[in-house]
């Protein structure tokens, strides 16, 4: 039984299908990636799967149980978060307030002492930066934040989207090897949605190509490297 | 200098009632981006409330504050549920549709139910007042604030130490991230409404003792809630409290040394000029103290 298993999904928003029968798994502990350009309907199929925007056909398993009638606020006690794309931080909120927000739900509130030393110990610069507004962090920290305030939540599927989204080369770094260190300590599954592609395929177990709503290819991370469309279309060679 | 000071006085103190409303009013719109425009009858309501208890009882009216403030918050919760939330995915014409339709059938119901006249508590204190420094204090008015006060530092507390409290000011910021949280929205809704109405009728309970109790009173606090709800920019709670006051200031002083009948005309000229030179609010823009 994986962790997180979606088939034949159709997404959309009204009477516009723009995601179109697509399936994919994430394994407990791995880390499968999704990736596709501007438009693909990545962030559709993710709200989708997290019920901001329910689907219109197809199902979605969570560690075998059926989640597509569920309400967004019941993610987080099923232990699914998501990194939302453009960080979804609470900006007039300190970020010590947006960290506590990430432990609302009771079962990760009872935890949250210990996880808060976690994401500390993750990302010490949130210490020094936790009685400031969180709109007033830079970039990268504000990723961070968003990040930690996903870990929080002690989810078991941690979903991002687009983390590496206008950062600097060296941030995106940053990012990715914390994303790899947490599913390493906390051994969770991690969906990470990206455009940028060999980078987020260094880091991956699994990989899915979404374009204009299909899922063209999945297999490896290896492989997708290797294959002749997958560089063409994306690593421009 | 003392009919200065005496004006400011009454000013401020009638600022606290209308720092109430106006709390109410822009905590429902920041939470639910709704505009609420029965708020002013939700204060009617509170007011004729707590006059019949006090009448029926024979005790003074504030024996039924926290009663009036439960029932008020029961009240806004259950409305919301069943009502209003069936508005907050339209658009802002059927909320403002709803709301004041709302607004229309409370008022008539007070008039059908209690009738057109001006009513009055009897209160051994209505006309007892504190003499400080020159200026005359009146004691209900006084006593008023002091309720304005506590409830502000009440809301405040619950606003910022509190999980529930953290919870509505996330979803007010972004309702997304809110609900990816964990955070109901429906349940903030609820709350939000809850809280506004009780803060609306609270306000009423307060004037009971020296304000007149008919049905189209709330017809005049609604308004001002309005006008100080922009001038502190809307959602922004510590700018609605700061205009409500300037706003009770600005009215005393045009009605000491411009005229008493003119008072209302101080209040719209300062609204018209911060439309005009801050659109985005006295303190900031969206903002939560």
């Amino acid at each position: 039984m994986s962790l997180l298993e979606v088939e034949s999904l159709c997404a959309g928003y009204g009477d516009l299908t723009i995601v179109w029968d697509v399936s994919l798994k994430v394994e407990e502990g791995e880390i499968a990636v999704l990736l596709g350009g501007n438009g693909a309907g990545k962030t559709t199929l993710i709200e989708s799967i997290v019920g901001i925007n329910p689907p219109q056909k197809g199902s979605i398993r969570f560690k075998g149980e059926e989640i597509q009638r569920r309400g967004v606020h019941r993610m987080a006690e099923l232990g699914i978060t998501l990194v939302p794309q453009g960080r979804g931080l609470f900006g007039s909120m300190s970020v010590l307030e947006n960290l506590y927000l990430g432990s609302y739900a009771p079962i990760p509130r009872a935890k949250r002492a210990e996880s808060l030393e976690y994401v500390y110990s993750l990302f010490p610069i949130l210490r020094e930066r936790k009685t400031q507004k969180a709109g007033s962090l830079s970039g990268g920290e504000q990723q961070m934040l968003a990040i930690g305030r996903a870990i929080m939540s002690d989810p078991q599927l941690l979903i991002l989207d687009e983390p590496s989204l206008g950062l600097a080369p060296r941030l995106v770094e940053t990012v990715f090897r914390s994303i790899v260190e947490i599913r390493r300590q906390k051994k969770i599954g991690v969906l990470l949605v990206e455009q940028n592609l060999r980078q987020a395929l260094s880091v991956a177990d699994r990989g899915y190509v979404l374009e204009s709503g299909r899922m063209v290819l999945e297999g490896r991370p290896e492989d997708l490297e290797a294959n002749e469309h997958v560089k063409r279309a994306y690593l421009g060679c | 200098m003392s009919t200065f000071l005496q004006a400011m006085t009454n000013g401020v103190l009638i600022g606290g009632v209308y720092a109430l409303v106006a709390v109410g009013l822009t905590l429902i719109f920041g939470v639910m981006n709704t505009v609420n425009f029965a708020q002013g009858e939700f204060l009617m309501l509170g007011m004729f409330t707590t006059l019949m208890l006090a009448e029926t009882a024979r005790v003074d009216p504030y024996v039924f504050l926290v009663l009036v403030a439960v029932a008020f918050f029961v009240f806004g919760f259950l409305l919301e549920k069943y009502l209003i939330h069936r508005t907050i995915d339209r658009g802002h014409e059927t909320q403002i549709l709803l709301t004041l339709g709302l607004s229309v059938l409370f008022k008539s119901l007070a008039l059908v139910i209690w009738g057109p006249n001006f009513r009055s508590a009897v209160v051994s204190y209505r006309l007892k007042s504190l003499y400080v420094g020159g200026v005359l204090i009146s004691y209900p008015r006084l006593l008023s604030f002091g309720v304005a006060v506590v409830v502000m530092l009440a809301l405040w507390f619950f606003l910022n130490r509190t999980e529930l409290g953290r919870a509505m000011r996330a979803s007010a910021v972004n309702r997304k991230s809110a609900a990816l949280m964990g955070i109901n929205p429906d349940l903030m809704y609820g709350l939000a409404f809850g809280i506004g109405i009780m803060l609306a009728a609270v306000g009423g309970v307060s004037l009971v003792p020296f304000y007149y109790v008919f049905p189209d009173v709330g017809a005049f606090f609604g308004t001002i809630a309005f006008v100080v709800v922009v001038l502190g920019g809307l959602g922004d709670i510590l700018g609605a409290v700061v205009g409500a006051l300037l706003i009770g200031v600005v009215e005393a002083l045009t009605a000491q040394y411009v005229a008493l009948d003119l008072s209302h005309l101080g209040v719209f000229l300062a609204f018209i000029l911060v439309l005009l030179f801050r659109p985005q609010g006295l303190i900031r823009g969206k903002g939560w103290a």
